[in-house]
């Protein structure tokens, strides 16, 4: 015998809420989840009319229901806002050229404009050409960094102040507890933020334009299972390749975690989310940095969820990687057994390892100047990308952020 | 020997999400269904997942679809487009006509 | 224990053949011994004996689980406590010791008081005392039969309000707390020694966050005052887990005797049921976390002890007691329930976010005071 539908009482239910296990029939679920974002989006007044908000999207199920939902919610309930489609080449053959045509599909069906950019008309490098260069170990700080400012720079090109991505609950649930295990609760008000702000070419062009551009995240408390079954029942176009997470990696292993804590008590991911956010409050300095608004800048770069991609997985190997830096830091700390000091080279990784004490006197309003080599918004002499790039072209991948930034 | 005519039915099973990598890029598989299993009872979604990783899945990680005998967290499962919690799981038992789908959650968007 | 035959000496003494590696560090059993000893004690600082005036005892409540990491370190103080005793003549704090019964969901009864003899015969010098987990319904002294078995009667019935053993597990694992936290009050203890090992800590950083009780974490974890009104102490915060095993399993004293077998069981089995339970999902991955990557558990917990303890809110939660302000009560004053129709004033709720996943509403009156 069929269940009913709570909500109606009149359609047969086919799915099962993992948030609180209500049974909802097809047209109930699609109805509430669309409410459930549209409440997201008032709540936190994530946009204004007239505004051009770019859509992040990659093609996969995430960005693809982000811009179904997006696209019905504005229509519905009038926001009054120009929604255009962004996507990133990151120039990965096999993964990206399905996940463009799969964009560029979404282009049609949703009648919204596409704006694709590449890697090798911004760093004339693709990330092939770069895993070619680097091998298959720590080439995704080279995409992360990249990515990050390819989506900003796409947006300035197209005079757009606010891009909206597709981070989901779980998105955000793992980044909570992939911090946790890294060590990097200065990382955590960033993490469960749903809007963050950073540093933007166009300022200097244009000193009426905004400084920063905005990110945030109106799918931030929706599950990635309902994300999934929304995009199922409404039969939505999407890419999807394997995920590969290494259990080794940090973010493999608390996914692994999150799976296993939503079996047990589903609403663990919204509860984790709920826990970040008031992590984040008691993190030292975060009423200087954070009070007003997430200043990105002031503490460093925002986390890239990772692409999911098999071109170059950090292969296991980051957990032991920060394991050897650690006890080599304790070791050094402890003061050696024979009573003879240990030499250590960790001024960088102590810098970053110890950086979980951000320091008080970090200002709101970030001086931001310009990168030296190409004019970029940057709170440093050079930006990364171009630090990254200098050492790839000089074919000399390692650089102090590679150290530091191994992890990600 | 036992002769081959043990009464089956067709059903049909998709994978989507990333999974069909792991059954040769196939998305859609039409799978004859015995009855009844070795042990005499109907056939039910266990069986069905024991069929599927050890005659049909082509890859080598079966951790990918499959950990400690259930279907890997993450990996959701339709039966008739309504969720598998809602018949029962891995003991709802098979029928013919049934479109049993797995959907992994686990990849970037 | 890890005897790694390879015949190295000791890297501290270079006397004696190498027992265990330590941190990358093969060790002797006494320097092993001395090692753990020194984690500890280095942790009671402030409880020299210089830090006591004379003729005031400063009193300290030690609970007993009969698992691994309270019983070493009973052991571990009790030699401290002598050592001070010898030296300066006088002890910088004296332990008292209290089990709860009711409270473990495995050890039969009779081997718990197997363990009661042998533990009461192993160190007579501190006073022992036997609580039994409903007594946290105690309002007054009445200790009679019909008032025990009543109290009894409430916990189960709370026990029965939650829809999965993770629910069950926590609400005991609170009340543990408060009935802990009452007796030592109620005793004039200055504070309370729990052996959490880093390893158990970074297990409680997890479990508490995956429960949304990331707001009081500072008081669950960190050295100093709490709301409850006491001092909480981590001395064993420095050792890990599988340290103190080889610890118990090395001493002099025979530690191994006086713990409960099951503590010696790694918690490896698979998770693949829904009954299991958050805390020991967490128990199961940091056992593994530990077993390749030591460093990354002290870590978790050296940076997760430095969130600050929020500013206190007016209310407590009824079931955890922490305090919270009125927009982190009930799941209902959050975005994240994106609900626009919720209680806006938010006064008829008491339960903290965390402790309404563990709880109905409804059951709030089945709560002691």
């Amino acid at each position: 015998m069929p269940t009913l539908c709570v909500q109606c009482s009149k359609d047969r239910a086919v799915i099962v809420r993992p948030k609180n296990h209500q049974k909802l029939c097809k047209k109930c679920f699609i109805t509430t989840f669309e409410t459930e974002i549209h409440f997201t989006i008032t709540s936190n007044n994530l946009f204004q009319r007239g505004e051009r908000v770019a859509i992040g999207a990659s093609g996969g199920k995430d960005s693809t229901v982000l811009a179904s939902v997006l696209k019905t919610l504005n229509a519905r309930y009038d926001y009054g806002v120009e929604l255009l489609l962004l996507s990133v080449d990151e120039g990965i053959r096999g993964y990206r050229d399905d996940s463009l045509e799969t964009v560029k599909r979404n282009a049609v069906q949703y009648e919204m404009p596409l704006t694709i950019v590449g890697y090798d008309e911004l760093y004339g490098w693709t990330m092939d050409q770069v895993v070619e260069q680097v091998g298959k170990k720590g080439n995704c700080t080279y995409c992360g960094v990249f990515r990050r400012q390819a989506l900003d720079r796409g947006a300035a090109t197209l005079g757009v102040e606010h891009v909206v991505t597709g981070h989901n609950a779980d998105d955000m649930a793992e980044t909570v507890l992939m911090n946790l295990l890294r060590g990097d609760i200065a990382r955590l008000s960033r993490t469960t933020s749903i809007i963050t702000s950073t540093p933007s070419a166009t300022a200097v062009a244009n000193p009426n334009v905004l400084a920063n551009i905005k990110r945030s995240k109106p799918l931030k408390y929706a599950y990635e299972k309902e994300i999934v079954l929304y995009a199922h029942h409404m039969s939505l176009d999407y890419f999807s390749t394997e995920c590969i997470y290494s259990p080794e990696a940090f973010r493999g292993s608390a996914r692994a975690l999150i799976k296993n804590l939503e079996r047990i008590r589903p609403s663990t991911i919204l509860d984790i989310v709920r826990s970040g956010e008031d992590m984040a409050r008691l993190c030292p300095g975060y009423e200087d940095n954070c009070r007003a608004g997430c200043n990105t800048a002031a503490q460093g770069e925002e986390e890239e969820a990772g692409c999911g991609s098999s071109v170059g997985r950090s292969a296991g190997g980051e957990m032991q990687k920060l394991e050897a830096i650690l006890a080599q830091q304790h070791i050094s700390e402890d003061g050696n057994s024979n009573g003879h000091s240990i030499e250590v080279e960790v001024k960088k990784v102590v810098t970053r390892v110890s950086k979980v004490k951000p320091s008080k006197k970090a200002p709101v309003q970030q001086t931001v100047g310009q990168c030296e080599k190409c004019g970029y918004m940057s709170s440093q002499r050079v930006c990364k990308a171009c630090v990254l790039l200098e050492g790839l072209n000089k074919a000399r991948p390692k650089t102090g952020i590679h150290i530091a930034d191994g992890y990600i | 020997m036992a002769s081959n005519t043990i009464p089956s039915f067709p059903i049909t099973v998709e994978f989507t999400g990333g999974l069909e990598l792991l059954f040769s890029n196939q998305r859609k598989h039409n799978i004859q269904v015995p009855e009844q299993d070795s042990s005499g009872a109907k056939t039910n979604i266990s069986w069905l997942v024991d069929h599927l990783c050890n005659n049909v899945m082509k890859d080598s990680r079966k951790d990918m679809f499959v950990l400690h005998n259930s279907v890997r967290p993450g990996i959701l499962v339709l039966i008739n487009d309504a969720d598998w919690e809602l018949e029962g799981e891995s003991n709802y038992e098979l029928q013919k006509g049934d479109s049993i789908l797995f959907v992994s959650t686990l990849h970037g968007g | 224990m890890t005897t790694n035959g390879l015949s190295r000496p000791c890297k501290r003494c270079n006397a004696h053949e190498a027992a265990l590696v330590v941190r990358n560090e093969p060790l002797c059993r006494s320097c092993f011994t001395i090692y753990i000893n020194t984690k500890i004690i280095k942790r009671m600082e402030a409880f020299r004996t210089r830090n006591s005036a004379e003729g005031h005892r400063r009193k300290l409540l030690l609970p007993i689980s009969f698992g691994v990491s309270s019983t070493c370190l009973l052991d571990v103080l009790s030699r401290h406590i002598k050592q001070q005793q010898d030296r300066n003549g006088r002890p910088g704090y004296s332990l008292i010791l209290l089990h709860v019964t009711g409270a473990s969901l495995s050890t039969s009864a009779g081997e718990e008081d197997k363990n009661i003899e042998k533990l009461k015969e192993a160190y007579p010098q501190h006073p022992y005392f036997e609580l039994d987990l409903s007594s946290v319904y105690d309002s007054g002294r009445s200790l009679d039969q019909g008032s025990q078995e009543e109290a009894a009667f409430k916990l189960q019935r709370l026990l029965d309000s939650a829809s999965s053993a993770t629910s069950r597990s926590d609400i005991v694992s609170v009340l543990l707390t408060r009935a802990i936290v009452k007796f030592a009050i109620a005793h004039e203890c200055e504070g309370i020694l729990w052996g959490d090992s880093t390893t158990k800590l970074a297990e409680k950083i997890l479990a508490e966050s995956a429960k949304g009780r990331g707001f009081s974490l500072p008081w669950q974890v960190t050295d100093g005052e709490t709301p409850y009104g006491i001092n909480f102490y981590f001395p064993v915060r420095e050792v890990l887990k599988k340290e103190l095993l080889d610890f118990a399993k090395m001493t002099d004293s025979r530690l191994v005797d006086l713990i409960s077998d099951e503590a010696f069981t790694p918690a490896q089995a698979p998770v693949s049921s829904k009954n299991t339970t958050i805390d020991l999902l967490m128990k199961q991955y940091f056992e593994s976390v530990e077993e390749s990557y030591p460093s990354i558990v002290s870590n978790v917990v050296r940076t997760s002890t430095k969130l600050q303890p929020s500013v206190v809110g007016l209310r407590r939660c009824k079931l955890c007691t922490h305090p919270v302000t009125k927009e982190q009560l009930g799941i209902e004053s959050w975005e994240g329930t994106q609900d626009s129709e919720k209680d806006p004033s938010g006064d008829k709720l008491e339960l903290c976010y965390g402790c309404s996943r563990t709880i109905p509403e409804s059951a709030i009156p089945l709560l002691p005071r």
